[in-house]
């Protein structure tokens, strides 16, 4: 049951992947809707799904898979032309086989989605081509038929294969062009070829050369016939026989190629008919197909325990270090400075292991886009730029949800449909980039729209409304120190909430989300020009720089980008404003609390002067007195677990060089 | 039919108390705990258990044992989802085996047992409460 499991994961990784290919191939084909290439590209994509889920026993998709490939062949062999209509059929039917397979991850089963509808359209659509060209595919396919009489559909013997057919054939032995078609809805496909390499392998016979390659084969990446050149001392009759007593073979077509010699082509005509597919092959290299790496897919909880493993070596690490300080052994450092460079190398390895580029998430939007504009009658050029920069895996996975509402706000709100447009003298169509960058320790990304622009007035009215800001100060605030209030929970200025966005919550979602990666979103605006919103995100969350300080006794940890500054003050300084204390600073007054009170700890009122981490939250700065500072260190954070994730101070906890536990504050939870 | 159940009996002061062997990781010596402010009253607190930071929950709490002035000397690390939990104790004694048809269900005297123990069972001349260990960590999660 483990191994079905473990297929069953592959299955949906590998289903996932196919359908990226597809929305990407299909936005594709919008644009170029006479493109074959890419109609191959989203027949080949179907027809690995339908062959996927043909062997885990999934029949809806299946079904649904095998009939979308029929109507795709027809396209493909430009039968039928590509029209709107048709393209959104397919993605209909995509979003199908996406749901089947989101079901089949959550349950295991393909659950009560019906695709009965899909497959009729798609049969109907089939139906519609033979009714009206029948005629016209009856002599298409005459000459077909001709042509497969005379052998070599595709197959393209190598000068070596010929050449041993020419001795074989002096030797004595018959040398034969075989195709076999397989029954239509063959699901073990490679069995089946397999029996057939037996039967002719079993009575002496040898396959010099089949097309597709054995490999291809061998993963069942071909539809149904498979040609090869055989030798053997069996007569063609028994041939025949043999393989057509399989069972799910339709046909098999043998000819001889003594009485055909003209079908065989010479070794130079060969040469030359070998030079077009590989001229042809280095044009898709080039234009489409992606390079293929050499991976190796690996389960992101064994990278977990291998980062676990190397917090672990590298705390080891530090403890060795600190205990021969104390001895002043001389002859171990140079070992030991060794051993530091290969952990930090490790480290390094480690924490790139678990990159992975943002294309992971920025591939879904276009089709969004696409379908988005379309539904809100907006014209919407979406550019993508930097999806190779790379990030934490776990950031990228919870990246996507904010990105999603970014992007629907600012087809929504920022970019004004096509005659608002060209009633402003812009484009009709609207810009809408999603860039990605790294700069130093940090990932950058934008969403820029050349839409409106936010309402400064209408923000800075509801913001005093909601009592967030009095009149005066708003007129002290610059424009982008204003557009920050639409992060404000249940901020919406827009009237009337629209079917996509616009219903007040989302912003917050959005920065909540962003600050709990330890990162932060900014938004930059101007009227009718667009707007920017940008995400700073940390290269990684497992290692983080953190200030350590000492509270009766304990350690704790301030993560470094959450840190304004630290300052040491009198007890004279804290003032009372309105029953909190606060200190003044640079003109500033900010909020401080005392870790020990809210820790629960005896407070300490012998002390004359205090040291203050002063860090930036969404509510502006906030003051925490601490007892002592120890410094900054690099740490890896670990969570807490289950039972402690719930609680508001700390954010995960960290093990220090002595084995001890610092527990991370967690700033923008502690402040609120 | 007799189904039988392989035990590991422990003793949190005078108590002794039973745990499903499999839910049993290790048995540590007590390491030092890290308190962890504002968690649930059970939670002891944090250790380091090899690298990795497992909550410490305070069982003799959540069954309002007494154990007097004694601190617990050892540790139960349970793994339960693959979450590990660490439970201090006042030593291990054995691992025994068990007919399920010998386990008394419990009369429930008090509050504090219902949905935390699975059974009682005479030994010898001891009474050993069979925990339910996935029953006293959903406690912990509905109240934390």
């Amino acid at each position: 049951m483990a191994e079905m499991d473990a297929y069953l994961g592959v299955f949906i990784e590998e289903g996932r992947e196919h359908l990226q290919e597809l929305n990407d191939a299909l936005l594709n084909l919008e644009k170029n809707p006479d493109d074959v290439e890419t109609i191959n590209e989203i027949f080949r994509a179907v027809h690995t799904l339908k062959g996927m889920a043909g062997t885990m026993g999934f029949d809806k998709l299946t079904k649904l898979c095998h009939r979308m490939e029929n109507f795709l062949d027809i396209l493909r062999k430009e039968e039928m032309k590509v029209t709107p209509g048709i393209i959104d059929r397919i993605f209909y039917g995509v979003d199908l086989i996406s749901q089947l397979l989101e079901s089949i991850a959550a349950t295991g089963e393909e659950g009560a989605i019906d695709v009965e509808e899909s497959v009729r359209s798609f049969e109907e659509l089939s139906e519609r081509r033979e009714t009206e060209e029948s005629a016209q595919t009856a002599k298409t396919e005459q000459p077909e038929m001709e042509h497969e009489g005379e052998g070599f559909v595709t197959l393209k013997p190598t000068s070596e294969v010929l050449s041993v057919v020419g001795k074989a054939q002096e030797q004595g032995f018959n040398a034969f062009y075989v195709m076999v078609v397989l029954a239509p809805d063959t699901v073990l496909k490679f069995p089946r070829m397999y029996m057939v390499f037996k039967a002719v392998e079993s009575s002496g016979g040898e396959i010099l050369q089949t097309e597709p390659d054995v490999q291809s084969i061998e993963e069942e990446k071909f539809d149904r016939s498979v040609e090869m050149i055989v030798i053997t001392k069996q007569e063609k009759e028994e041939l025949q026989e043999a393989i057509s007593n399989i069972s799910e073979i339709e046909r098999v077509i043998i000819k001889d190629l003594k009485n055909l010699q003209s079908a065989i082509p010479t070794p130079e005509k060969a040469e030359k008919t070998l030079t077009k597919p590989s001229k042809e092959e280095e044009k898709t290299s080039k234009g489409r197909a992606p390079a293929l790496t050499r991976t190796v897919r690996v389960d992101i909880e064994k990278l977990d325990t291998l980062m676990n493993l190397m917090g672990e070596l590298v705390i080891a690490r530090s403890r060795i270090v600190e205990t021969l300080k104390k001895y002043k052994v001389k002859e171990v450092d140079e070992s030991l400075a060794q051993l530091s460079r290969t952990t930090l190398d490790l480290q390094n390895v480690v924490m790139k292991i678990r990159m992975i580029p943002v294309a992971f998430v920025f591939n879904r939007f276009p089709r969004m886009v696409r379908d988005l504009s379309k539904e809100l009658g907006k014209r919407v050029n979406l550019i993508i730029s930097g999806q190779e920069t790379e990030l934490d895996r776990t950031v990228v996975d919870q990246i996507g949800e904010p990105l999603v509402h970014l992007i629907r706000n600012a087809i929504d709100h920022g970019i004004e449909p096509p005659e608002e447009r060209i009633a402003k003298g812009k484009p009709a169509e609207g810009k809408l980039k999603l860039t990605a960058r790294q700069e130093g320790n940090s990932v950058i990304i934008e969403v820029i729209d050349d839409g409106r622009g936010l309402d400064r007035n209408a923000i800075q009215r509801r913001a005093v409304e909601r009592g967030l800001l009095d009149e005066q100060s708003a007129s002290m605030l610059s424009d982008d120190e204003i557009f920050q209030f639409i992060f404000q929970p249940g901020f919406s200025t827009k009237k009337s909430a629209s079917e996509v966005s616009g219903r007040g919550v989302g912003m917050d979602v959005v920065k909540n989300t962003i600050e709990s990666l330890n990162g932060r979103v900014s938004v930059h605006s101007e009227p009718d020009k667009g707007t920017r919103v940008s995400i700073i995100l940390p290269l990684t969350l497992a290692i983080i720089q953190v200030l350590l300080v000492k509270v009766a006794g304990n350690v704790y940890a301030f993560p470094i980008v959450n840190i304004d500054s630290v300052m040491k003050i009198t007890r004279q300084d804290i003032q009372q404003i309105q029953d909190k204390e606060v200190v003044v600073s640079r003109g500033e007054i900010i909020p401080i609390h005392f870790l020990r009170r809210i820790f629960n700890f005896e407070e300490d009122g012998h002390l004359d002067t205090v040291n203050v981490v002063v860090v930036k939250t969404r509510e502006g700065k906030r003051g925490f007195v601490v007892d002592d500072l120890m410094g900054q260190e690099d740490i890896v954070i670990k969570s807490l677990g289950k039972l402690l994730s719930g609680i508001p101070h700390f954010g995960g906890g960290a093990i220090l060089g002595d084995g001890s536990i610092a527990l991370i504050v967690d700033t923008a939870r502690l402040a609120s | 039919m007799n189904e039988s159940v392989e035990l590991l009996e422990f003793k949190i002061g005078k108590q002794s108390l039973a745990f499903d062997v499999d839910a049993v990781e290790m048995v540590i010596e007590a390491p030092e705990t890290t308190v962890v402010p504002g968690a649930p009253d059970f939670v002891r607190g944090v250790i380091n258990l090899r690298g990795r930071i497992v909550t410490v929950i305070d069982l003799a709490m959540i069954l309002e044992l007494d154990i007097g002035d004694r601190e617990p000397d050892q540790v139960l690390v349970l793994k339960v989802d693959g979450e590990e939990y660490g439970i201090p104790v006042h030593g291990v004694d054995e691992v025994f085996t068990i007919e399920t048809s010998d386990i008394e269900t419990p009369v429930s005297r008090s509050e504090k047992y219902v949905n935390k123990v699975k059974g009682i069972i005479k030994r010898e001349d001891r009474l050993i409460l069979y925990l339910d260990v996935n029953k006293i960590l959903n406690i912990g999660e509905k109240e934390g």
